[in-house]
């Protein structure tokens, strides 16, 4: 008996020692069996991306009809996400000491090549706390999520509810939107600009006085194992 | 529920803990919703188990489930619940499967309430329904439990 509570404490006690001073063993423990965690430089998980989310170039193709935007960025990896429900967020590699400073736009890129990383990208969350090396992040599947969006060509404003579907709401009842059309965010805090997907299924809202849709994202924020974060201008 | 203590072997315990952490990574990944279920496993566990058991399995999962530097308070209620689980269950009334829905119900609903209630009351559709397969999957392991404990008996 006395053995079997010597292995226990034990036990405890190297898992307060991991906890405190190891924390990222746990999330690369997690990460792996996620499918997430590779043994590679951040640079190329970014390309990694990009080659297995190739669908996501049609929205580079769109994305040339909006107002140009050149930012620079920190390309950071995803270290872990939230764990429970109700919330959305994770971990990234960056902070403070990367001059990360909260607030600023993560975006998953969109680019054929390593040289041009700047050139563009798709909204998929906020920095909300910073630390030394790593920042959490909010993303768009948070329920939670609120931010200003336009719609299509002609600029339809919207406002996007984060949630499992992100959905987009508050789309005025005349307003000529259809599926398929480009949903940009507009929101003040991030680039003007920047895709987040196409319109799907538009239709009427509960109230009958306006349209509301779903948001069609062509990837897996799950699967997604480096993102960029924009720094303000 | 007070008999059954102890008649669950630390290695089974950690073989259906290892299950159980897989299923929800993968449920999270491949299956597009997160669960509670480590969560939930830790709450069951709590009535077959000792003490010092339920608390290596509670550092464990903070361990494992833990996405930041710091330990947040997540995992400090991950920690606690069980814990508290395992000093009161004895006092509650009723069949052992009824206490085990109720002891699910109140312990996820207490660590979601002190996590963030205003968020949980802006979701409620959402809480209500994994709350509702929490219980379902927790009854599910406190019948693997205590058919194996009586088992063992």
């Amino acid at each position: 008996m006395k053995k079997r509570y010597l292995g226990i404490g034990i036990l405890i006690l190297v898992l307060v020692i991991l906890i405190l001073f190891n924390p990222g063993l746990g999330w690369k423990i997690r990460g792996f069996f996620e499918g997430r965690y590779r043994n590679q430089g951040v640079d190329e998980l970014v390309l990694e991306n990009q080659s297995l989310k190739s669908e996501l170039l049609l929205l580079k193709n769109v994305r040339d009809s909006l107002p140009k935007w050149m930012a620079d960025y920190v390309p950071a990896m995803v270290y872990s996400r939230y764990p429970f429900n109700l919330k959305d967020e994770i971990l990234l590699g960056a902070g403070k000491n990367q001059n990360i400073t909260g607030n600023e736009a993560v975006v998953l890129s969109v680019s054929q090549n390593a040289d041009s990383l700047t050139s563009g990208g798709v909204l998929a969350g906020r920095i909300k706390t910073v630390m030394e090396n790593t920042s959490l992040a909010a993303t768009i599947f948070d329920p939670e999520w609120r931010s200003e969006v336009k719609i299509g060509d002609k600029g339809v404003e919207a406002l996007l509810r984060g949630g499992v579907k992100p959905e987009l709401a508050l789309i005025k009842k005349e307003a000529d939107v259809k599926d398929g059309d480009l949903v940009y965010s507009t929101d003040s805090r991030f680039l003007y600009g920047i895709p987040l997907g196409y319109l799907k299924e538009v239709r009427l809202a509960p109230d009958n006085l306006l349209k509301e849709a779903d948001l069609d994202l062509s990837y897996d924020l799950g699967q997604v194992q480096a993102l960029l974060i924009l720094k303000k201008p | 529920m007070r008999r059954q203590e102890n008649f669950l072997g630390f290695g089974f315990c950690f073989l259906v803990f290892l299950v159980i952490f897989l299923l929800s990574i993968f449920l999270g990944v491949y299956g597009f919703f997160k669960t509670d279920l480590v969560l939930v496993f830790l709450l069951v566990l709590a009535s077959f188990v000792g003490f010092w058991e339920i608390l290596t399995f509670g550092m464990l999962a903070v361990f494992l489930m833990n996405w930041q530097p710091w330990v947040s308070l997540e995992m400090i209620m991950l920690l606690i619940l069980p814990l508290g689980v395992n000093l009161g269950h004895r006092f509650l009334p009723g069949r052992p499967l009824l206490q085990s829905f109720f002891i699910n119900f109140l312990g996820v609903m207490i660590f979601y309430a002190v996590l963030d209630a205003p968020r949980m009351l802006n979701n409620l559709g959402l809480f209500l329904s994994f709350i509702f397969a929490d219980i379902i999957f927790g009854g599910a392991i406190f019948l693997v439990f205590s058919n194996y404990s009586r088992q063992n008996q």
